[in-house]
């Protein structure tokens, strides 16, 4: 118990806030708070999360809606969220999958770098992170695939 | 016409045979010539077929082309050495754990039995059985037994702070390992960077499965490296991409932006945090950055296929 009472690894920090070790160390070189030994106490994670736009809980109270395709229906709840945020300005990509199983992680990203090829939305490299930004013609279509009245050319992504 | 004088009829015959004989001795001699001749040409054909076969084979060797030999050898070499040279962090990790743990051990066990033992008691019995009915007790008991506690904990925590500062020491020899880069620049400017590490691919790829250990230490100061590198040359937001390849980590990066000196900074920038890090000196591990070129690092069939 007396554990606790020691600096976080850097894993330790990361899977805190739900980023990779490497994140986080790009972070601290970003934010002028890279400590002697990595290691990471939770003053200074909050930092580095708010540097870094990292949040949590953007799933809360979010419901999944029922499609015939499996995986669909995550997707489309995530791209609901997405057209919400991302309406007032460029968001963190990982946000967005934050705190979901392995398998919905992998397919909502899949699905936003679909999206980013077919210019409905645009990912960009930032001091912040990797963001994500759609303009107004891309949030409505986010909203049209969300509601599932469009496809946005994610067939592919749900047929392994 | 008996007097023995020929006759000039015979006169002229005699002249005939002479003419008939010489005729034929010329074309026996025309006929040996032309065959030498014949001969000497056949040997001039072949000498000059000689010729041209050395002059081909001579031009040949003067334009020797290694390159696809050289890339897939390099490649096959710097792949072999650094999977060696993590097999030698694993076994070296191993260690840096083993005595870490000993101090943490006995650091704890110096708490449990030293002057801290009442404070470690208190602390734990907070946890565990105070902590949980603190939201029954009236806010004027709750703020003061918070209080307590976090002089308790602030006391705990110096002195850990104390006994933890710097790496655990780990008995060992030195060992010698390198971080191999490239960078591609085709026009001149930086466009991509490749770095491959000494460690697993899956102390990052399987991370959140693992502790913290030296390899994964090793990967945080590359990184380190690297941005701090890109903060200075740019891009802006650059990111690491990371993956593994051959077993070992490797980190890709897009250099769209930076200036062109961003090798020479990440080479010093590398020697100066490589050579920097104290769990790197504790674990008696020196780490030699080494720039390579850029086709060094990608799979033959790459090339083959950018061909």
């Amino acid at each position: 118990m007396l554990d606790e009472l020691l600096p976080m690894t850097l894993s330790q920090g990361a899977a805190r806030v739900g980023v990779e070790p490497l994140e986080i160390v790009r972070l601290m070189v970003g934010s002028d708070l890279v400590s002697p030994d990595l290691t990471v106490s939770p003053a200074q994670l909050d930092k580095l999360a708010e540097a870094g736009g990292i949040e949590s809980g953007w799933w809360e109270g979010v419901a999944i809606p029922a499609d015939t395709v499996a995986g669909r229906g995550v997707v489309r709840a995530a791209l609901g969220i997405l057209a919400a945020r991302a309406a007032s300005g460029p968001v963190r990509m990982d946000n967005l999958w934050r705190g979901r199983p392995l398998d919905d992680q992998d397919l909502i990203e899949q699905a936003v770098e679909t999206l980013d090829e077919a210019g409905t939305l645009q990912i960009v490299n930032a001091p912040a992170g990797v963001q994500v930004m759609v303009e107004a013609d891309g949030i409505q279509q986010l909203q049209a695939i969300a509601a599932g009245t469009e496809s946005g050319g994610l067939d592919e992504i749900f047929q392994d | 016409m008996t007097t023995g004088r020929p006759s000039v009829g015979q006169a002229l015959e005699q002249v005939a045979a002479w003419k008939a004989a010489q005729l034929d001795e010329n074309r026996t001699k025309i006929a040996e010539v032309d065959t030498e001749l014949s001969k000497l040409q056949a040997t001039l054909a072949n000498l000059q077929e000689q010729l041209a076969s050395l002059q081909q084979a001579r031009e040949q060797l003067g334009t020797l082309d290694l390159s696809d030999g050289l890339i897939t050898r390099s490649y096959e070499a710097i792949f072999d050495a650094l999977r060696h040279q993590a097999g030698e962090v694993v076994q070296r990790a191993s260690a840096t754990a083993a005595a870490e743990r000993a101090r943490r051990d006995q650091v704890f066990a110096e708490i449990q039995t030293g002057e801290l033992a009442p404070l470690a008691a208190e602390y734990t019995q907070f946890k565990e059985q105070v902590a949980p009915t603190l939201a029954a007790l009236p806010e004027s008991y709750r703020g003061a037994i918070q209080q307590h506690h976090q002089g308790i904990t602030e006391k705990l925590r110096s002195f850990l702070a104390t006994r933890f500062a710097g790496p655990a020491d780990v008995d060992a020899a030195p060992i010698e390992v390198e971080v191999v880069f490239g960078v591609d620049a085709p026009e001149g400017t930086p466009e991509v960077l490749i770095c491959v590490l000494p460690i697993t691919d899956v102390t990052f790829t399987h991370w959140n499965e693992r502790d913290t250990d030296l390899s994964t230490l090793i990967g945080a100061r590359v990184a380190q490296s690297i941005y701090e590198t890109t903060k200075r040359t740019g891009p802006a937001g650059a990111q690491a991409i990371r993956g593994g390849h051959q077993g070992l980590l490797a980190m890709e990066v897009d250099l769209d932006g930076a200036s062109a000196d961003f090798a020479t900074v990440l080479q010093d920038t590398m020697k100066a945090v490589l050579g920097g890090a104290p769990e790197l000196a504790a674990a008696k591990v020196s780490i030699t950055p080494r720039q390579v070129d850029f086709d060094y690092l990608l799979p033959p069939e790459a090339e083959d296929e950018e061909a």
